[in-house]
């Protein structure tokens, strides 16, 4: 009897040392980070969760023009989109993952936040700090509002879809790459080297204090300008790391291999961000400014004459020259 | 754009990021390269019987009005399209024509 109360003891000393181990993760300072800080299991429970995590409501006051370019950026709108994106959310996981035979997903109940990082490595990266609860929860809500936004569509006057489509579709909006992706998420690459991003900081091009007392400090992000820090999400095609591989972006493969390679030095916030003065709107093929800047367009047209068999027929020549001035190739996809 | 290829195999299209993995063609401008296109657009033209007894063919119009636009179509047609540049001209076959007593198949 006495031997089994020590063996019982053991197991329960064995178990808490792997649920330690679990929550510190690898290296030093994983536990300071904001999905580690927001509860013990270092994982949102439900979307609204996932949302409060990220809540970047207190960085409006004092950054209202940061705040209104990033709110007309697809940034502000990562799984929405124009509802397209949200759309093809669900193609991807009905014609995806759902349909293979061997993902192991009959049924939303079944998702797991694995099966939905091929499209929220980048969409929502931050799904990684969610429980797999919330991967079914957000295939349910994508499911819902898809339903309700086309009984909507076909009947106006049907007041209890358009309701619950507007609803729903507010939430998918509050899920976003926002202030907190970019300046403390995804702000650091290399944790190993230079620690993961901690709950308290804003990282961004200083070290020091910062007025919120949420975020009380502010730290220099090494990648903060470089191209890297957008890489992580624009692309440098199959993400290999994944199951079941996905491709969207591959810009961040061109940039390197193309315009790198060839000799090209601007980063992604050079153009997107400071030359074309969009700052944190950062679009692209939809803004005139950065149309103008992304290509050298030149023609040339002028009178001549064809010989058809032994008779002149008068044609006009018509050269088109281009020269791609973007840092990786136009379109991208 | 980038042809991705389905699931990394062969040369059919991936369509949606969920099945793409790999680039079999890009028709993509890519940084930094020069890509010229050339298009030749005949003028219409009406075939006359010449004095000769021979024919030739005599432009109908003596100008055509040529437009160029640069398009980037993020779903490959219409949809969401936007017109990057554009560029009129108005071509004439008289512009450098010069009074001449020897001709050239196109007879009048």
């Amino acid at each position: 009897m006495k031997s089994l109360k020590i063996i019982g003891l053991t197991a329960v000393v064995l178990c808490l040392t792997t649920s330690l181990a679990f929550a510190l993760g690898a290296g030093v300072g994983r536990d300071g980070t904001i999905a580690a800080k927001y509860n013990k299991q270092g994982k949102a429970e439900s979307l609204q969760e996932l949302i409060d995590m990220y809540d970047v409501s207190s960085c409006i006051a004092c950054h209202p023009n940061n705040h209104e370019q990033w709110d007309a950026s697809p940034h502000s709108r990562s799984i929405y989109g124009t509802g397209r994106a949200a759309a093809t959310m669900i193609t991807a996981m009905k014609n995806g993952f759902m349909s293979w035979e061997y993902s192991g997903v009959e049924s939303t109940k079944d998702i797991k936040v694995e099966h939905w990082m091929g499209c929220m490595k980048c969409h929502l990266p931050q799904l990684a700090d969610a429980t797999d609860a919330v991967a079914v929860e957000l295939a349910d809500t994508l499911l819902e509002w898809y339903d309700n936004a086309i009984a909507a569509a076909n009947d106006p006057d049907d007041e209890d879809a358009v309701e619950t489509s507007e609803r729903l579709a507010e939430t998918l909006q509050a899920l976003d790459i926002n202030c907190l992706i970019c300046h403390n998420r995804n702000a650091i690459v290399h944790k190993w080297t230079d620690g993961y991003p901690q709950h308290d900081t804003v990282y961004g091009y200083t070290d020091g204090g910062h007025m919120d007392p949420q975020f009380s400090k502010t730290k220099r992000s090494l990648i903060m300008d470089e191209s890297i820090l957008c890489g992580q999400c624009h692309g440098l095609g199959p993400n290999l790391e994944l199951e079941n591989p996905t491709q969207c972006a591959t810009a961040y493969g061109s940039y390197l291999w193309a315009y790198q390679a060839g000799g090209g030095q601007e980063t992604c916030q050079d153009c997107h961000m400071r030359k074309s003065g969009l700052g944190h709107e950062m679009v692209s093929y939809s803004n005139k400014t950065m149309q103008e800047m992304a290509v050298d367009f030149e023609v040339q047209a002028y009178a001549s004459q064809w010989l058809d068999g032994s008779k002149l027929r008068p044609k006009t020549v018509v050269n088109v020259a281009m020269v791609n001035r973007a840092g990786h190739g136009i379109p991208d996809g | 754009m980038p042809t991705p290829a389905l699931m990394a195999r062969g040369n059919n299209m991936g369509r949606g990021p969920y099945e793409k993995s790999g680039i079999y063609e890009d028709t993509a401008l890519h940084p930094g390269q020069k890509v010229e296109e050339r298009f030749e657009i005949f003028f219409p033209v009406t075939e006359v019987d010449t004095p000769d007894g021979g024919t030739a063919q005599v432009a109908e119009e003596r100008e055509m009005d040529v437009t160029v636009q640069l398009w980037y179509k993020p779903f490959g047609n219409m949809s969401a399209a936007e017109l990057w540049r554009e560029w009129t001209q108005t071509i004439s076959l008289d512009k450098r024509a010069k009074p001449t007593t020897y001709y050239s198949g196109n007879k009048e």
